[in-house]
């Protein structure tokens, strides 16, 4: 099972073609060909910028006696992951929701309460956060994980703090981004020549090839350069951040593109009712 | 403390439109299209896709300085349609083209976890046959 | 990055502050014009203690 591409179980080729290598629930490998170079690039923005994910954003501390100060802590918070399956069905923007300041419909509140009482160094990890919402907690990769290390902490120190995470995404913060690491790769071989290669002496030996070149075929010596070829196999390799299975980064980032195009069209078309009129 | 809020990236403000139609005054079949609050993710496939289409005669887009955070795409088409329609018709097969890959996407992880839990189930079936012997 | 400050919990000022030591950290209360100077060592560096109200910060 290590392939498994759509025509070879239906035996018919047509339009967009994915074929999946690799599908854990933290990362994914595929290939998506047929399709144009915006498109392959805009999935890959959109899955780092456009899918929305749960994470801390407003932090009230009421004691902080630990050396990192108030402001680095709360950024630290900021970045811990927190699993967002569904977010986006489950959660309104703050920005958009009818209450004042924020609810529950919007938001989640964490709390922090940890003092250090042995003699021995402290560690306040992603473990010690208590959610009021127990889908929106800080991932965890299995019940060893010790969590994310925020703040180590000597013997009467105390960290007390209320946490708001709330809905958002990559473009406004990369604390919001589901993605870690996203590889993009097209035509391994450069027979487009859509890149230069920095070499010293031989490209072959300086440049070591890509695993993808395995998917295509080597360029013919002598062969010469064809001018209407356009890049047509893309490859992706991504891990998530453990907020969300890559799976449904992926499935989320085309619902979101196909959704910004819908509104797009909906708005030429009262623009074009408007200008009838006029 | 002059950064502007990381929302106006995505947040149409007040009294701002998604679309502004203007036509061309010089050309003819000609319009630009200002398209509020999107970047190089929107801008550049609706592009390709406009290229595709044998009666656009020019298409091209901008974003006209990093730090408004809109789009500006020129369409010019053949005297037999108009630059709205041929946008439409972008809009249109951009999003047919998303519902396909979603869809094989769909099948693709069914199958997946179908394989997975195929083999899976075929080991429980073998562990529990060489268990009664 | 921006702290915003939550209203005053107490609706009077209170003029029994009591201040840190720098040394021993032991609380002092320091009085308007008084000397200051800790009550258990003597040392003269006094730190104000946290505020009561609660402070905000964007997790950016």
């Amino acid at each position: 099972m290590n392939d498994i591409s759509l025509s070879a179980i239906t035996g018919f080729d047509s339009g967009p073609t994915v074929q999946l290598k690799e599908l854990e629930s933290d990362h994914i490998k595929f290939s998506l060909s047929n399709v144009d170079l915006s498109v392959a690039n805009g999935i890959r923005r959109a899955m780092i910028a456009d899918v929305p994910t749960m994470a801390i954003d407003l932090v009230e501390i009421e004691t902080n006696t630990t050396v990192l100060t108030d402001e680095f802590i709360a950024h630290r918070l900021g970045l811990i992951p927190l699993t967002s399956t569904d977010v986006d069905k489950n959660f309104a923007y703050t920005r958009e929701c009818n209450c004042t300041d924020y609810c529950n419909l919007c938001s989640v509140e964490l709390n922090l309460n940890v003092k250090c009482t042995e003699d021995r160094t402290m560690e306040v990890t992603s473990r010690e956060l208590i959610s009021q919402n127990d889908n929106i907690v800080p991932v965890t990769i299995d019940d060893q994980d010790p969590g994310i290390l925020i703040a180590k902490m000597r013997k009467g120190q105390e960290l007390k703090l209320k946490c708001i995470a709330k809905k958002g995404t990559g473009k406004e913060h990369a604390k919001w981004s589901p993605v870690c690491g996203v590889g993009f790769d097209y035509d391994p071989y450069n027979k487009l020549r859509h890149t230069t290669y920095w070499i010293e002496d031989d490209e072959k030996t300086e440049w070591p090839l890509s695993e993808n070149a395995k998917e295509e075929q080597p360029p013919i010596e002598g062969e010469p350069f064809d001018y209407n070829a356009v890049p047509n196999k893309f490859y992706y390799k991504f891990e998530t951040t453990g907020s969300m299975e890559a799976k449904d980064v992926v499935l989320s980032s085309l619902n979101i593109l196909q959704a910004k195009f819908d509104e797009l069209r909906n708005e030429l078309k009262r623009e074009q009712n408007m200008n009838q009129y006029n | 403390m002059n950064a502007p809020d990381r929302f106006e990236l995505f947040v149409l403000g007040e009294g701002q439109k998604k679309l502004t139609i203007t036509p061309d005054t010089k050309l003819p079949n000609a319009a630009t299209f200002t398209i509020q609050k999107e970047d190089h993710t929107v801008g550049n496939m609706l592009r390709m896709q406009l290229l595709k289409n044998k009666k656009v005669l020019f298409a091209g887009y901008k974003v006209p300085h990093p730090l408004e955070h809109c789009i500006i795409l020129k369409i010019q088409t053949t005297p037999d349609t108009t630059p709205e329609a041929m946008l439409m018709e972008a809009f249109d097969e951009l999003i047919k083209e998303f519902s396909t890959i979603r869809n094989k996407f769909e099948v693709i992880f069914f199958f997946f976890f179908f394989f997975f839990f195929f083999f899976f189930s075929i080991n429980i079936f073998f562990f529990y046959i060489f268990n009664l012997e | 990055m921006s702290s915003q400050f939550y209203g005053d919990l107490r609706t009077q000022s209170p003029q029994r502050i009591t201040y840190i030591c720098g040394d021993c950290g032991v609380e002092n209360e320091i009085r308007a014009k008084e000397p200051i100077r800790c009550r258990d060592c003597g040392h003269r560096i006094m730190y104000k203690k946290r505020t009561k109200r609660m402070v905000q910060f964007e997790a950016r």
